[in-house]
């Protein structure tokens, strides 16, 4: 049989083009696959922080901008942005519902976060997030007014009321303040206040007889100005700042420490394709570890803890379940 | 402190310290002059650039931003009543009348020179006060707070004209309304609707762009025309004559800037407050009350003053404390820290230079935006000659956009539209939006500091402390004080002027 030549050279053509667009096409479609292929260039990523500007958690995310862009493949544009509001759940809920293609993450606070959980308040499942890593720790420290009359643990326990200064309690600060003082045997009169800085006034106003806020909120209360006495801080070890001041594991009371210490992790929405999680992953571990990063948190008088996702879910796990034995105290005080 | 003045001063002066004032200048009047948009927002967008630039040039920056601030609010807050920022509201009570009498620009030489002058004393006082201002910030507690703000809604009751009885109804469904979302208190949360939205309560920004912003636009579509109803001196002459009448109500500015410090200097109450407090103070004060909110210059004189003299006062337990006053304040503390610097009674001892630097910021940033207002006034004011048909859409548009910038929610345009069309019939029916507002921003804090006062003493918390008794004397004799003048005047036979 006779074959027009015209015709063979045409199908020779159209084989090496059928060719081509096969690999290209196989190329392509096999990329995501390949984690080190994925790439933000020229993107734009959503950094959520569920509170208003200023303050620890905006802070922090902030200063990690920067060293996200630098270790994400692509080096693509990261903003912050707050959506302050609802005891939190605005910001999360923005997060979680998002579509999850790595362009949008939140910084959280765990404990506190689980008190809208476990009390039903919440719009989001922690344990279903899809956890990327953890900025900092926060150390608390229990400060006494110098008006109150009041020096140590004894005098606490024995006080027929001791007025402490709280903000919400679906707050790392507020539960924890509750929880330490039914643990310690403590009558304690939480007076609400709209923000930690309020109720430190108080307490150096002589209103208020107690507050328990982060070392770095106190700070200024209780090393710079001695307006405040640091009693004792929520650490296994003593602070090299406050040589003096027991921590409450010497007290007696090391179960605190699991429920009285602050975590700002960040996490993605639930169900993030393996892939983009794994280049997260390890963009976000190399961020936290960046020496630079390191060093412009510790020169702001700030601390890091980087940890990897296994980790963090298992931090947020454990707060989950710490927060749920309180749940009765919780709810009487929330009455 | 004193002995770095020299030293700071010419760290001032040192090149490219003068162009870092220009660009904060510049850019926190155009986030002033955005509703919206204001102090938190410019502070939070700087703030990563400042890292690792020299302290000094990023105090100058973030300092000369801030400062900018309230007298680009009052810019459109003047030319079509919309606040920039919530610090602004009562400078559109009479600036927009002046306004629409084609006075805008005697209106904006006001605000500018009220705005300057305010901020310098400002400036002085916290120079001043430094060193003592520890004592005044402790002595104000939550009974204090509580009968500032009851002095506060005191004032609904000059200011609300016409029938009292429409001025109760706004002023109880300001009230109300403040009394919605999560309440840190007590812990409740009321009506919600089971929104996450409500949770924080009505939005003052978005709140304020539909009582004004939506409203006035509505209110112009209908109307037709142009905002400048009749025109007036256009020339830089018109300018002056506001410039100069800040000099002839010389009285007034200053009692006004007192106001403004003595509120920015105690923690928690707020910007919002401080411009509403010195407005009612002008107009009781007044020997005519009945000319204000109808195009009176003293009733822009005396917000201005206020609202930027309140900056030199918030610094006081910004720096002495690391308190911060207010969101600004918190974002501004913020940077402070990440620059290590840590705010409080060291710095002083430790850092004076900074803290100098940072007030001679605050006074040229202000000199140098009052300069460009002046000047600028002429072009600005032009807005108020074009047709409405043309200007109504861009305000809609320009207020519900403002709404969504402030934090992004759909939820913030929903409420300002709501609000807009609210604040439309209340305005065509003779209710004052003015009450509503005050309410609304002085309810929240009049909540909160009446609960913590009667969780920590019980009702006679409000009368034991000194300085409490004082504030509910001043607040009753403030009330009355209109009647006894009228009784007295009526006796001597000369109600005329009343």
């Amino acid at each position: 049989m006779k074959t027009n030549p015209n015709c063979r050279k045409l199908t020779l053509g159209s084989k090496i083009v059928m060719g081509t667009l096969t690999l290209l096409m196989a190329a392509f479609f096999s990329a995501p696959v390949i984690a080190a292929d994925v790439n933000f260039k020229g993107q734009t990523i959503t950094f959520v922080v569920p509170v208003t500007p200023g303050g620890g958690f905006d802070t922090a995310s902030r200063m990690l901008v920067p060293y996200l862009e630098k270790h994400l493949p692509g080096h693509p544009n990261v903003i912050v942005k707050n959506v302050p509001g609802g005891e939190w759940n605005i910001g999360i809920g923005k997060m979680y519902r998002a579509k999850p293609d790595g362009k949008t993450i939140a910084i959280l606070n765990m404990p506190g976060n689980a008190v809208s959980q476990v009390i039903g308040t919440a719009k989001f499942d922690l344990r279903k997030i899809t956890w990327l890593g953890n900025i900092s720790q926060v150390t608390y420290v229990t400060a006494l007014s110098l008006k109150s009359g009041l020096h140590s643990l004894e005098d606490c326990q024995k006080a027929d009321e001791v007025v402490s200064g709280v903000v919400g309690l679906a707050s790392t600060a507020g539960l924890g303040t509750i929880i330490a003082g039914e643990r310690m045997g403590i009558k304690m009169k939480p007076i609400p206040h709209g923000g930690s800085s309020e109720a430190i006034l108080g307490a150096i106003r002589g209103d208020i007889d107690w507050v328990q806020y982060p070392f770095t909120s106190l700070k200024k209360s209780i090393i710079d100005s001695s307006d405040l006495m640091p009693v004792w801080v929520f650490a296994k070890e003593r602070l090299e700042q406050l040589p003096n001041v027991p921590t409450v594991a010497e007290l007696g009371y090391a179960d605190l420490l699991d429920i009285v210490s602050m975590y700002r992790p960040v996490g993605a929405p639930p169900g993030l394709p393996d892939a983009i999680a794994k280049v997260w992953y390890e963009a976000f571990w190399n961020a936290t570890n960046d020496p630079e990063f390191q060093k412009k948190m510790r020169d702001a008088d700030r601390n890091v803890y980087p940890m990897r996702p296994k980790e963090t879910a298992e931090l947020v796990d454990r707060g989950i379940i710490e927060v749920e034995k309180y749940k009765g105290l919780i709810l009487k005080y929330l009455k | 402190m004193y002995e770095a003045a020299i030293p700071a001063l010419q760290a001032m002066l040192t090149w490219p310290a003068p162009l870092y004032l220009l660009l904060g200048t510049l850019l926190g009047m155009l986030f002033g002059i955005l509703p919206g948009l204001g102090g938190p927002q410019v502070l939070a967008l700087l703030l990563p650039i400042t890292y690792g630039m020299p302290v000094n040039l990023a105090i100058v920056l973030l300092v000369g931003a801030m400062s900018s601030i309230a007298f680009g609010g009052s810019i459109p807050a003047i030319l079509i009543n919309t606040p920039g920022t919530g610090q602004s509201a009562a400078t559109c009570f009479d600036g927009f009348p002046m306004a629409k009498q084609g006075k805008a620009g005697v209106a904006i030489g006001a605000a500018a020179t009220s705005s300057c002058l305010g901020a310098i004393f400002g400036a002085i006082i916290l120079t001043v006060l430094l060193p003592i201002g520890r004592r005044i910030v402790l002595l104000f507690s939550y009974p204090e707070f509580f009968m500032l703000a009851v002095m506060g809604l005191s004032v609904i009751a000059v200011v609300s004209k016409g029938s009292l009885w429409k001025g109760v109804v706004a002023a109880c469904l300001g009230l109300g309304l403040s009394t919605i979302g999560y309440d840190p208190v007590t812990g409740s949360v009321r009506y919600t609707f089971g929104t996450d939205y409500l949770w924080d309560g009505i939005r003052l920004v978005p709140a304020f762009i539909g009582l004004f912003c939506i409203s006035e636009a509505l209110d112009l579509f209908l109307r037709r025309g142009k905002i400048a109803e009749k025109s007036y001196n256009q020339k830089i002459g018109g300018v002056m004559q506001g410039v100069k009448a800040v000099f002839k109500n010389f009285g007034l500015f200053l009692r006004c800037s007192v106001i403004g410090c003595i509120v920015g200097i105690i923690p928690g109450v707020g910007g919002a407050v401080t411009n509403f407090l010195a407005y009612g103070h002008a107009v009781q004060s007044s020997k005519n009350p009945e000319s204000f909110g109808t195009g009176d210059v003293r009733g822009v004189i005396a917000p201005e003053a206020a609202n930027d003299s309140k900056d030199g006062g918030a610094l006081v337990p910004t720096l002495l404390f690391g308190i911060p006053g207010s969101l600004e304040m918190a974002v501004f503390l913020g940077a402070l820290i990440v620059m290590g610097l840590e705010p409080g009674p060291r710095m002083m001892m430790e850092n004076p230079q900074i803290i100098l630097v940072l007030i001679y910021t605050l006074v040229l940033g202000n000199i140098l935006v009052a300069v460009l207002g002046i000047f600028g006034a002429r072009v600005l004011v032009k807005i108020t000659y074009v047709p409405v048909t043309l200007l109504a859409p861009i305000i809609f548009m320009l207020g519900l956009m403002g709404a969504y910038l402030t934090n992004g929610m759909l939820g913030d345009v929903v409420l300002s539209l709501v609000f807009g069309v609210l604040a439309f019939a209340m305005k065509r029916f003779g209710f004052s939006r003015i009450a509503v507002v005050i309410a609304l921003v002085l309810g929240k804090l009049a909540q909160k500091t009446f609960h913590q006062t009667l969780m920590l003493w019980g009702i006679k918390g409000f009368f034991i402390r000194p300085l409490s008794l004082i504030l509910f004397i001043l607040t009753a004799g403030m009330l009355l004080l209109p009647y006894l003048r009228e009784a007295w005047l009526r006796r001597n036979g000369n109600t005329s002027q009343v």
